[in-house]
């Protein structure tokens, strides 16, 4: 274990791309996993094989090189962002971590997802209309139908999509959910009634 | 244990067509002034909402709970009761029908039939407690035009001892009836074909009132499946303090 001061001392950026050009860096010799960058002058590094888009690292054997795939043995810290071991934090104060998958991505975990607390978004509302959801919408609607009886139109869907609906309202007046067909999905939501929905692949059912 | 999203009588209404639910603890549904209820909302979708417009006939709220929740009393006068639409029942000729209901009288033994929910004479569909024995009965059908007789089950529970879930079937086709209470004191029988008209909460058809209160009614227009019912008791005891077998 070294210390961060020690750490940060001779810690500096090897910035390699395939044009070449010297310069000189330092990696502390029969360190294993150690990560340079470096930052200012420099953009060729002698002595060592280059390659494209690389950096300059050592291996588990102390070795430097520069690698496409790189090992790191402490933590990582990218602005309030750190790699520590299996954990990702952020490092400022109350930072949320924000994943923001590009185009038609998605966030995807392909294990559990263990929380202390998990809150889907939610959308109050007084309906004036056909509320027609989308799936990127809140998971939670809270929804008054605001002196008619309104129509909830579910998305044509994805398996697993949820979505909580309850009637705020405080009249007589219902919500008639439907698929993206216009089916009606169970009996309509009274006022003060919670329903659940989720799309089993095939069609929406009550849960 | 997991708890669904949707409340287990409407997720039961996904095999069976559920056409009256009534809870007095969602006091968004009940409309009232002074403690009077004129609209007991149907929480079913289908606004079969049980309505008094009278006002000396009109049940309390706000007075009694059972398991701490809000339930509507019909012992004011001896006239209270809530009409609801005959549709939810439909004719029993052929046709199928399930009843849950939750009570529970405030006398041992009334001086006559008491009815926490029912029909007219005529057409008699009754969940009631029984003259001088206080007990849990239900009583389907006439002998005038159908040729069988009157279907009388009796539980042998007592109405006002404990809060009660109770639950009658009908299959039309069989003409065979079943009264379940707490899911342990069942009985079954055949006869009684039935249309039953003027249904009311709280009443046999605007006679023999019941003297006592009523938590919740829950009617399906068919037969629900046996896991349903104990879905369904097990809903209806957790919710108002109830144990079931």
């Amino acid at each position: 274990m070294i210390a961060a001061s020690e750490f940060l001392k001779w810690l500096e950026v090897f910035n390699v791309n395939s044009g070449g050009g010297a310069a000189s860096g330092v990696v502390s010799p029969g360190t294993i996993n150690e990560m340079a960058f470096y930052a200012a002058s420099g953009d060729t590094v002698s002595g060592l094989a280059t390659a494209n888009n690389g950096l300059l690292s050592t291996n588990g054997s102390g070795v430097p090189a520069i690698n496409n795939t790189v090992d790191l043995v402490g933590q990582f810290n990218v602005d309030n962002l750190r790699f520590d071991g299996n954990t990702i934090s952020s490092t400022d104060t109350n930072g949320d971590i924000n994943l923001t998958p590009n185009g038609t991505g998605g966030t995807v975990s392909t294990k559990t997802i263990a929380s202390k607390r998990f809150i889907p978004d939610s959308n109050v509302q007084s309906l004036s209309a056909t509320k027609t959801l989308v799936a990127t919408d809140e998971q939670y609607q809270f929804l008054a139908p605001n002196g008619a009886d309104r129509t909830v139109a579910l998305p044509a869907a994805a398996t697993g999509m949820l979505f909580i609906v309850k009637n705020t309202g405080g009249s007589g007046n219902v919500l008639n959910v439907q698929d993206a067909s216009a089916a009606a999905v169970g009996n309509p939501i009274s006022n003060g009634i919670v329903a659940g929905y989720m799309y089993n692949g095939t069609a929406w059912e009550s849960v | 244990m997991l708890k669904p999203f949707t409340p287990v009588p409407l997720l039961v209404a996904q095999e069976t067509t559920m056409s009256l639910w009534v809870s007095g603890d969602n006091a968004s549904t009940i409309v009232s002034s002074a403690g009077n209820v004129s609209a007991w909302r149907d929480q079913s979708g289908f606004k079969n909402n049980g309505t008094q417009a009278t006002g000396s006939k009109q049940p309390d709220t706000g007075s009694t709970t059972i398991a701490g929740k809000n339930v509507i009393d019909f012992t004011r006068l001896n006239s209270d009761s809530l009409s609801v639409p005959d549709s939810i029942i439909g004719s029993l000729v052929n046709d199928s029908l399930t009843v849950f209901i939750v009570g529970q009288s405030s006398v041992a033994s009334p001086p006559a039939l008491a009815a926490f929910f029912g029909s007219s004479t005529s057409t008699r569909f009754y969940i009631y407690q029984q003259v001088t024995t206080g007990t849990i009965r239900t009583a389907l059908g006439s002998t005038a035009g159908s040729g069988l007789p009157p279907l009388v089950l009796d539980s042998g529970v007592s109405a006002s001892a404990a809060p009660f879930v109770a639950m009658v079937t009908y299959v039309g086709s069989t003409d065979t009836g079943t009264l379940n209470v707490n899911n342990s004191a069942i009985v079954t029988g055949t006869g009684g074909v039935s249309t039953p008209a003027d249904v009311t909460i709280g009443s046999a058809g605007n006679a023999s009132f019941v003297q006592g209160s009523v938590a919740e009614v829950i009617v399906y227009q068919g037969l629900v499946s046996a896991s349903n019912q104990l879905s369904l008791f097990r809903y209806l005891g957790e919710k108002w303090g109830v144990t079931i077998s």
